[in-house]
């Protein structure tokens, strides 16, 4: 060890540090070295890398990869990067999200006469910002065993004192309790909702579950008799249970309709890998591709409707029973978030 | 003026605290071992870690073998003195060897040559073939022999010892201060040591330096700053003091004692300095003076005389010469005296 | 002192702070509406939960951790020395594992519940699971570990001629207990009651599953569901402020002890225990053990058999390889790099710095007080920022650091720094002043200093630091979400993510990568019985 030791370690170091920012910065290089590629960034989270994907990669020998996060973050993020975004596409569990997406210039219009086609118009952006892929109903559980299905009728129903210390509810916290009553508020104003709907549901002391599956096994189990979730989390539980005894209940249907989000895509405003992002909507888009009934299609694989009407529908849910869609333009599942949430929290609902 | 170390007006204060060392002057011949003695916070280490280049002085010039380290616009720092240290608790590199802590500071040199003059040093220090061990596995003393090795490996022009045997039992601290004097002496290196012990400085150092509140008091060799202190306050810290009212007149004073004969010549009232081992008593059944306490030390014994309670003398007797409580004696004092002007009471 | 020595730490504190220093300037900027609909509605609510929280889990892992830490000290009992150093295993759990687990199994429709129903009758009383108290239990026994470890170094250390000066005098080991050593143990016990509270202030993963509204938890609402950064960066000003307050009580408290080492032989002499009260303790101990990490282990083993045996969440050829080296590869290098600039830290402090980079040392360190979001949201404005004005004068045409590896191991380093300092400034206490100037006198010059006496003689809190910065970033969540490279998912990521959506047999695999990956440097920090910092 000599005295040069110092200086070694400084000359070694300074350009250790300036190599480590060049090799360490290098997010969009490693996005386009690849031969054929479209990055998603991600609100999915049906394992690593669902089955459709496999699919597309297959048959277009484009390769599928995915960066997964809430949707906030994933927005907070596209706006931190500006137009030197990695991703290609925003893909999210809710209409809200790509409706702030697109409100905040995220995305941009696609002009695709396939998607035109294949997406009906309510399900889509009018700007033709973003597609709906799949839909999902926000709809009434319940345990057939203690409660009989004429008792239900509308969402704001459960806030009548018979449901007392019965209900189970998934707290303000995620995106699918806010996207429905931002649809209440788009419907009734905030007013009513607060008054007619959120508070007395607050006054019933429902139980509040981080987890749709969970109230599904919850109501199940009997610890509570009613509660609201998406529909496939029951068809997820009667896939793997057929005596499970839980029943889907759609409400509203005298009314406008049961409250129906969806989960789609928009391609981001500065996608570099552009046709490739339009080609997998595309493909989704198109019956037998990404839109069908089997577990290799994107709402198959979860029990989703799909967007395609011509497309053929799980068997599972078609057993729960035709009903009425709230025909309400999908944006109102987003325009009203930050009421909705202050709304939320105003009532007490946790 | 060439001196291996001179110090010539430092001054050095602590950010928060007081003045360290203020104007001192102080000069080690080449070839010498200084004593720097004092009590704690006299500033002694501080002027030790001046000399090492530890600390930069405020004001004032340091030169060490003819070249001056610190002062005006220059500043050698402590890489470059050429000064081996010894600490009070030796400092030895816990994860290094013996040798390898005696050979750090000659990592340029050839590899035998290295090992060759760890040996010769080890040897010098009576820890011959101990190269092999950690400091962990060596006892007090041990490490204190390797810390000293290691300081004198480079051929440093000066070696500074900073309290190196406060940690080191009384029979240890004995034994090896005094190899550790030859040692130096034999290397004919320039030292300084710095102690509060006054027997530990006394015996070993050929001058002392005594500090009080950062200022040198007095410096010279033992016999000097013993037999002829110049203020009290040397006076007290270097030996046991009884102290006598008295009139001095020239070489001459005369006290309760009777006549004594002074050091230095002086005039008027004086408070007299005598030291214990001056006292001599003899049986007289006549004497208004008699032993008030009898304090046993094997080797000696202190015996405390009075007239009446509000003079005392301690005076240190060989223990062959039995004293018995409560007998009246009478009192020679041997050998000269030193006066101090008295102090009129306020 | 070479300058560029000197301004190291400066440079390291001040590019480690800045992001917090952003936050912190937040609170400058009153964003008026927000605040007050939060003031109206939520902000009281989550103050006293988060203080309810905090105060529960300190007191829990106070009392559980000095509790066990005093039972395997003063007293011997079968399988004594296997517990003492396996009750520190719950610390490979990631919290929202354990989370999770202890969801899955004991609220309404889990098994325990069920079997309960089954036998007692479907009205039976249950404690909410879902509550207050839920995460408190949950997450003192994640924590415990930490009190624990502390408190048995100042067992060892302390306790022997304490036990023996006072039975000499008459008291009984536990009044000696409570009356002598818990005192003097002291310091050790407030610093690691600190940890344990400051890891409940900036949790957010565990605490959701448990429906409570912690600061942090707030923090999370207000930017995601409201879109609303700048409240949620005031927020998070505000509980970096009752983080620094923690501190403070902590260091007015502690008083003077520094560093206590981790492991050392008790030297007390063990009492030992028979019949039933030797069976109570090796059960006490057994108990613990089984509640905060065999029993998750083993659901998390028959979860994962489950999932291999129906693959429920079929994933695609090698996308689980490529979590687990993305995983090891980020840790490992922000392992590294903590431990570069620890050591860089600590060796400018004591080479002649001064209070300016003692005070550097300090600020370097606030980023472990702050939860994990916060320190993303501001590394990701920093980054951001700064990427777009050298884009904006055309020095580059793409995202330098915002994305990229870069900026995530900046991310963590400012995250965890803490962890790998304090290690190595323990560590460091072993090059005394003395031991430099020495060296110096001897005319070694800096570099040689460094290299030869400050390096290998901190050689072991360096791995330590960095061990802990290994498991530390294994386990982390929100700052790796925002900041990772693209397609650079972890596999706590990936637990996540699946546990959110309830897919907790999908989940099980992951996670018990991470616990196993973590449970090999644990057991070694403690065995080889490193010094632990306690700030």
């Amino acid at each position: 060890m000599h005295r040069n030791a110092s200086q070694l370690f400084i000359r070694l170091f300074a350009p250790l540090l300036i190599a480590l920012l060049f090799i360490g910065s290098s997010s969009p290089v490693a996005a386009q070295s690849a031969p054929q590629v479209v990055n998603i960034y991600s609100a999915r989270h049906y394992g690593a890398l669902e089955p459709v994907f496999q699919r597309f990669t297959q048959e277009t020998g484009i390769e599928v990869r995915l960066s997964q996060g809430t949707a906030q973050s994933l927005v907070e993020r596209l706006r931190a990067e500006g137009r030197q975004t990695p991703a290609d596409i925003l893909f999210t569990i809710d209409a809200g999200g790509l409706w702030t997406a697109a409100e905040l210039g995220l995305l941009q219009p696609i002009n695709s006469a396939v998607l035109r086609q294949n997406i009906p118009a309510n399900l889509r952006d009018p700007q033709n910002r973003w597609f709906g892929l799949s839909q999902r109903a926000r709809v009434i559980v319940y345990n057939p065993t203690k409660v009989s299905p004429t008792e239900l009728s509308t969402y704001a129903a459960l806030g009548a004192s018979k449901w007392r210390n019965r209900l189970c509810f998934r707290p303000s916290s995620h995106i699918y309790t806010q996207a429905l009553v931002s649809s209440f508020i788009g419907l009734h104003g905030e007013k009513v909702t607060e008054q007619q709907i959120i508070r007395p549901w607050v006054r019933n002391n429902p139980k509040f579950i981080d987890s749709d599956s969970r109230i599904v096994e919850t109501i199940a189990a009997g610890g509570c008799d009613v509660g609201i979730t998406n529909h496939y989390y029951v068809a997820q539980q009667l896939a793997r249970n057929p005596n499970l005894p839980v029943k889907v209940f759609f409400p509203n249907q005298q009314e406008s309709g049961t409250v129906v989000n969806l989960s789609g895509m928009g391609v981001t405003a500065a996608a570099r890998n552009r046709d490739n992002a339009i080609k997998l909507i595309e493909w989704l888009s198109v019956t037998g591709q990404g839109q069908g009934a089997t577990p290799d299609t994107l709402s198959g694989g979860n029990y989703e409707f799909p967007a395609n009407p011509t497309a053929p529908v799980n068997p599972i849910i078609i057993g729960f029973g035709p009903f009425k869609i709230d025909p309400q333009p999908k944006s109102e599942l987003g325009r009203f978030q930050p009421a909705a949430i202050k709304l939320l929290e105003r009532s007490g609902y946790r | 003026m060439s001196g291996a170390i001179h110090l010539h007006g430092v001054q050095k204060a602590y950010p928060r605290g007081p003045v360290a060392v203020a104007n001192l002057t102080l000069e080690v011949p080449e070839g010498r071992l200084l004593a720097l003695l004092g009590p704690s916070g006299c500033g002694k280490t501080t002027t030790l870690r001046l000399i090492a280049g530890l600390e930069r002085p405020d004001t004032g010039e340091v030169w060490i073998a003819g070249r001056q380290v610190a002062g005006g616009n220059t500043w050698v720092p402590p890489e470059q003195r050429r000064v081996g240290l010894v600490f009070q608790d030796g400092a030895l590199f816990p994860h290094l060897t013996v040798a390898e802590n005696i050979g750090f500071a000659l990592a340029s040199w050839p590899r035998d040559t290295r090992t060759r003059r760890v040996a010769q040093l080890l040897d010098l220090v009576g820890m011959g073939g101990l190269e092999p061990r950690y400091p962990h596995q060596l006892s007090g003393g041990q490490q204190q022999r390797v810390a000293l090795a290691r300081a004198l490996a480079p051929h440093p022009t000066v070696v500074l010892l900073d309290e190196p045997f406060a940690n080191l039992d009384a029979t240890l601290r004995a034994e090896l201060r005094e190899e550790v004097a030859q040692i130096l002496r034999a290397a004919g290196t320039t030292a300084v040591l710095v102690t509060h012990d006054q027997q530990e400085a006394l015996s070993l150092a050929d001058c002392v330096a005594l500090m009080l509140d950062g200022q040198v008091a007095q410096s010279g060799t033992p016999q000097q700053l013993y037999t002829r202190p110049i203020s009290r306050a040397v006076a007290t810290f270097v030996g046991e003091t009884n102290w006598l009212p008295g009139e001095a007149a020239g070489e001459q004073s005369m006290s309760r004692l009777g006549p004594l004969h002074l050091t230095m010549a002086a005039c008027g009232p004086v408070d007299l300095l005598i030291r214990p081992e001056q006292i001599r008593l003899t049986p007289d059944p006549a004497s208004a003076w008699s032993v008030r306490h009898v304090r046993y030390f094997g080797h000696d014994q202190l015996v405390t005389v009075a007239p009446d309670p509000e003079l005392i003398l301690q005076a240190r007797l060989s223990s062959q010469q039995p004293v018995a409580l409560g007998s009246r004696i009478a009192i020679a004092i041997c050998g000269p005296v030193s006066a101090f002007p008295r102090k009129e009471p306020q | 002192m070479r300058p560029i020595l000197r301004l190291l730490p400066i440079g390291i504190a001040l590019a480690v702070a800045a992001p917090l220093l952003l936050i912190a300037a937040a609170l400058l900027r009153p964003s008026g509406e927000s605040w007050a609909h939060l003031w109206e509605t939520r902000l009281l609510e989550m103050l006293t939960q988060t203080m309810l929280l905090v105060c529960a889990v300190g007191l829990g892992t106070l009392v559980l951790g000095t509790g066990l830490a005093w039972l395997v000290s003063a007293y011997s009992f079968p399988g004594r020395a296997l517990f003492a150093w396996l009750l520190v295993l719950p610390l490979a759990m990631p919290g929202f594992v354990l989370g999770f687990v202890f969801m899955a199994t004991f609220d309404y429709a889990g098994p325990v519940q069920s079997a309960l129903r089954a036998w007692l009758g479907p009205t039976l009383w249950f404690p909410e699971v879902r509550s207050l108290g839920g995460a408190a239990i949950v997450l003192t026994l994640a924590w415990y570990p930490y009190v624990y470890l502390l408190a048995r170094a100042a067992f060892a250390e302390q306790a022997a001629s304490t036990l023996d000066a006072a039975r000499a005098m008459g008291s009984s080991r536990t009044h000696a207990l409570f009356r002598l050593v818990l005192p003097l143990a002291r310091p050790s016990l407030v610093a690691g009651v600190t940890l344990v509270m400051l890891e409940t202030l900036t949790d957010f993963a565990t605490v959701r599953y448990f429906n409570v509204l912690t600061l942090s938890e707030g923090i999370l609402r207000v930017w995601e569901g409201m879109m609303d950064r700048e409240t949620a960066t005031q927020l998070a000003a505000l509980l970096l402020l009752v983080a620094l307050g923690l501190i403070l009580l902590e260091r007015i408290l502690r008083g003077a002890a520094r560093y206590t080492q981790l492991s050392g032989a008790p030297r007390i002499a063990p009492l030992p225990l028979h019949g039933w009260r030797a069976a109570v303790a090796t059960g006490a101990c057994a108990l613990i053990l089984a509640v905060a990490f065999v029993l998750p282990a083993a659901q998390l083993v028959a979860w994962a058999l489950a999932e291999q045996r129906s693959a429920t969440m079929p994933t695609a050829d090698g996308v689980a390889e490529r979590y687990i080296v993305v995983s090891l590869g980020l840790a490992a290098g922000a392992a590294a790099l903590a431990a570069l600039c620890a050591l860089l830290l600590t060796t400018g402090e004591r080479l002649g710095g001064g209070r300016v980079q003692r005070g550097a040392a300090r600020l370097a360190t606030l980023g472990y007080a702050m939860p994990g979001a916060v320190v993303g949201v501001g590394v990701l404005t920093l980054l951001a920022a700064f990427d777009h004005a050298i884009i904006a004068r055309g020095l580059v045409g793409a995202l330098l650091l915002t994305g990229s590896l870069t900026g995530l191991f900046y991310a963590y380093v400012v995250r965890f720094l803490a962890v790998a300092y304090g290690s190595v400034d323990a560590s460091m206490e072993k090059v005394t002043p003395r031991l430099v100037e020495a060296a110096r006198c001897m005319g070694a010059s800096q570099g040689r200093i460094i290299w030869r006496i400050h390096t290998p003689l901190v050689r072991a809190g360096l791995l330590a630091g960095a061990m802990l910065v290994f498991v530390d970033v294994m386990k982390e969540l929100p700052v790796t979400l925002l900041l990772r490279p693209f397609g650079m998912d972890t596999l706590a990521i990936w637990t996540y993510m699946l546990a959110a959506e309830s897919f907790w047999q999908a989940a099980a695999i992951p996670a018990l990568i991470i616990v196993l990956v973590g449970v090999l440097p644990i057991a070694l920090l403690v065995r080889t019985g490193e010094r632990v910092a306690v700030r």
